[in-house]
């Protein structure tokens, strides 16, 4: 088990390389000067230079790269150009936001689509089945902020039960962390939950087929305990892929949620950058979450690894 | 037009018979409380020297003192010089600045204050966005402690109204030293509040200075900024009690706000333009002719309708209704397809022409694009959209990378700063290429001029030639709407948009 996570550690550092790579010069062909962006229209030639030569926007990119990535492996990416913040620091301080509606929002979807979808695969075909399936269609299809505005005017411009935005941090109070969480985690969630139920309903059909469930079931297991022990962890393989698949989608649609909910995480600290153009801190955050996506692709194989032995001695 | 009247009208009843909020009333003032307000959009840099983000001018204005400030009419009001002479036929400016001024950190501030300022935004390593407002000062003299003297390269009347602005915001020189480049996250200014945390993208807070030279200012103790970017959040953020005032609302929530019991909402012209930037140096539109065509052929008031809700008014030169400057006189901007069509015959296109559109890609933008592009086809004009990302499209214009763009401009105070860089062959935005020698002497004169009906005469011809050169086609001045809860009081209105907070206070409930 150990040489295997060993042996995938080091099959990403290419990876990462590739990715840095990638990032950098991403943002160096964004449209758009950042110089100007930053001046402002009426700026001088005069002026732009003295800018791009003072952030060493005017040397060889090669030369910008090698000191980007030397700072970089020691965890220093440079400083905001607007508010001089260290780029790290400004990561850092908006992760515990991020992770903390990742968390609820992975959360959010299992309650939902592990009940659901083992029941509908049980009962197949019942009224059940037939509105988890609704519930998975609507709830894939439906555009991740439209379902955000709609919990919005239904919880809290209608029954004001919960706030339409904000973020109180888990430290200050938990009731108020759990309920600024409540609807941007359903909002994030939901989509996942709806093809994890698909996922989990399928695998399990697959599975309750199989002759050793038949053998289980012949030996006169409960009802229970053959699809709870025998069938749902052979299941579970395959919705622990899509699950940790899903997850980079999931970072990406944070940025939606937290730019509708006003939530201060990662998300939207990439899109404020982007739109104010500070290089560093897109850079920075790309960088951060792509290592984000190499790790809980890791993560995935490990845990896909422990549930299936197969996969390890391959 | 009619519309638009009628709303300017309805306007002047409502000042007239409601002031409430036009000025402060009667009622007794309370001290204290916390006033929350929802922002569009996160600050960028606490350093007015290097800001370019409106929305940082929202918060400077209750940090910052500023040497000159505007009152509802754009006259200048003294702030922190409490007066001025313009000696030497307009090329310098005495300032008798306030005594007894203290920056939040302690330190007083004086005439060298103003010089160190001046010198520090002129700096080229500092590499500040002001440099090229304040391009005409040549030389900043402190007489005495109290008296600071500016001279200028030459004659430049809106030289107060850009005062009135970041580039007359007094930061401490002491704080710059100590914090340096952190300085942008740490603000020291002589204004009203000061500033005690900004947790970026969750909120800013800003507390009252005891040590403000106003007596008795301000009202409140603490004021907490909090970015919400989506415009129905920040509506329903405001519907439901969790912000105070809120600064930007989209056109179609207006009603609704209306509507909504406990809230307050003001409407008054703004100082933006909206409009199509021709590029005059290639064909088709280096044809004025062709450029006339299109002015002809778009229906203004049919835009404000659809797209604004009504709300603002058409525009038919760089000048809002919010502006002494306007020419509100002129006519000759109404829809004409006849006339748009004899204007293509002489430009030699009698059956029409194409071109592409670049704009940006936003949905109020695209709406109003693509009804230019079916009162275009009327006249057998095809017009192509192309929508950009806005950084992409402000490059594509300072390359002059285009046919036609589509842009709008916040807009100044002084008529000089909506006009001038647009419509001067020598004007920083002249992106267009347009250049006419008595569009140029006109601006220059207008600039120089110190009366002001003078001025507005010269702006009438302004507006004149820019209708018959056609170099942009203005479209639409937006509306400046405010809404905010009705136990906030005190606020007052001002075309520029700014939420100055010394005088405003909360009703206890």
């Amino acid at each position: 088990m150990l040489t295997f996570v060993g042996r995938r550690l080091l099959a990403t550092i290419p990876l990462l390389f590739l990715v840095s790579l990638v990032v950098f010069s991403f943002v160096h062909v964004l449209p758009g000067d950042p110089a100007v962006l930053f001046l402002g229209e009426e700026a001088t030639p005069e002026t732009l230079a003295q800018f791009r030569t003072r952030l060493g926007f005017d040397r060889p990119l090669t030369a910008q790269y090698a000191e980007w990535l030397g700072g970089a492996l020691q965890g220093n990416l440079g400083r905001s150009l607007r508010t001089n913040q260290p780029v790290t620091e400004a990561i850092l301080q908006r992760l515990p936001v991020t992770l903390e509606l990742l968390a609820a929002a992975l959360l959010v979807s299992l309650a939902i689509a592990i009940p659901m979808g083992i029941v509908s695969a049980v009962k197949r075909n019942s009224g059940v089945d037939l509105m988890s399936t609704v519930f998975a269609l609507v709830g894939f299809s439906m555009p991740n902020f439209w379902l955000g505005l709609i919990l919005i005017y239904v919880f809290a411009l209608f029954l004001r039960w919960l706030p339409p935005s904000g973020f109180v941090p888990l430290p200050a109070d938990l009731a108020d962390n759990l309920r600024s969480l409540i609807l941007p985690a359903i909002t994030l969630g939901t989509a996942l939950a709806a093809l994890v139920t698909r996922q989990l309903r399928s695998g399990m059909l697959e599975v309750l087929r199989q002759d050793y469930v038949r053998t289980a079931q012949a030996k006169g297991l409960s009802q229970r305990l053959v699809v709870g022990k025998h069938a749902l962890k052979n299941a579970l393989i395959a919705v622990v892929t899509v699950v940790g698949l899903q997850i980079g989608g999931l970072l990406g649609n944070t940025i939606i949620t937290e730019t509708l909910f006003a939530l201060p995480g990662v998300g939207r600290l990439m899109i404020d950058a982007i739109f104010s153009r500070d290089f560093f801190i897109v850079q920075g955050v790309i960088l951060f979450l792509a290592v984000g996506y190499v790790l809980s692709n890791l993560v995935v194989d490990v845990v896909y690894s422990y549930l299936d032995p197969r996969i390890r001695l391959r | 037009m009619k519309a638009w009247r009628t709303l300017a009208m309805m306007l002047a009843v409502c000042a007239l018979a409601a002031p409430d909020w036009t000025a402060v009333p009667a009622q007794a003032q309370v001290r204290g409380g916390t006033i929350r307000i929802g922002m569009d959009a996160d600050n960028t840099t606490m350093d007015p020297h290097r800001s370019t983000a409106a929305v940082d001018r929202q918060v400077y204005n209750n940090i910052y003192g500023k040497l000159v400030d505007i009152d509802s009419k754009f006259g200048i009001v003294p702030q922190l010089a409490q007066s001025w002479d313009v000696k030497n036929g307009g090329l310098t400016y005495v300032f008798k600045l306030r005594r007894g001024v203290k920056f939040h950190d302690g330190t007083d501030f004086n005439a060298e204050s103003v010089k160190w300022n001046f010198d520090r935004m002129r700096d080229p390593a500092l590499a500040s966005p002001r440099r090229s407002e304040i391009a005409p000062v040549k030389d900043v003299k402190v007489v005495d402690p109290s008296t600071v003297e500016i001279a200028l390269s030459a004659p430049f009347t809106p030289f107060l109204s850009v005062l009135s602005d970041r580039a007359g915001m007094m930061v401490s020189r002491a704080a710059v030293e100590k914090y340096k480049d952190d300085f942008a996250r740490n603000p020291v200014g002589t204004g009203p509040f000061r500033f005690v945390e900004w947790v970026k993208d969750d909120h800013l807070t800003l507390r009252r200075f005891d040590g403000y030279w106003e007596k008795g200012l301000p009202h409140l103790d603490e004021v907490v900024y909090r970015p919400i970017p989506d415009s129905s959040v920040r509506f329903t953020a405001m519907r439901t009690g969790q912000i105070d005032f809120m600064h930007q609302i989209h056109p179609k929530d207006v009603a609704a706000a209306k509507a909504e019991r406990g809230l307050r909402v003001s409407e008054i012209p703004s100082l933006w333009w909206q409009g199509i930037h021709l590029n005059n140096q290639v064909a088709p539109f280096s044809a004025k002719a062709l450029r006339q065509a299109i002015w002809y052929a778009v229906d203004r008031p049919v835009i404000q309708r659809v797209v604004y809700y009504n709300q603002g008014g058409p525009a038919w030169s760089p000048f809002p209704p919010s502006m002494w400057a306007q020419d509100r006189d002129f006519t000759d901007w109404r829809r004409d397809p006849a006339k748009a069509r004899a204007k293509l015959a002489e430009g030699g296109m009698p059956n029409g022409l194409s071109f592409t559109i670049k704009g940006w890609n936003q949905p109020t933008q695209v709406q109003e694009l693509q009804i230019i592009q079916v009162q275009l086809k009327e006249i057998g004009v095809d017009m192509k959209i192309e929508l950009l990302e806005f950084g992409k499209l402000l490059a594509d214009l300072n390359g002059h990378n285009f046919v036609a763009l589509r842009l709008g401009w916040s807009g100044r105070p002084d008529p000089d700063g909506n006009a001038h860089v647009f419509l001067h062959s020598k004007g920083g935005l002249n992106r267009v290429r347009y250049g006419n020698p008595k569009m140029d002497e006109l601006l220059d004169q207008a600039r120089s001029e110190a009366d002001q009906a003078k001025r507005k005469a010269l702006y009438t011809q302004v507006t004149r030639l820019g209708a018959e050169d056609a170099p942009y086609i203005w479209l639409h001045h937006d509306a400046e709407v405010k809404v905010w809860a009705e136990q906030v009081k005190g606020f007052e209105h001002i075309s520029d948009g700014m939420i100055r907070l010394k005088g405003v206070w909360l009703e206890k409930r």
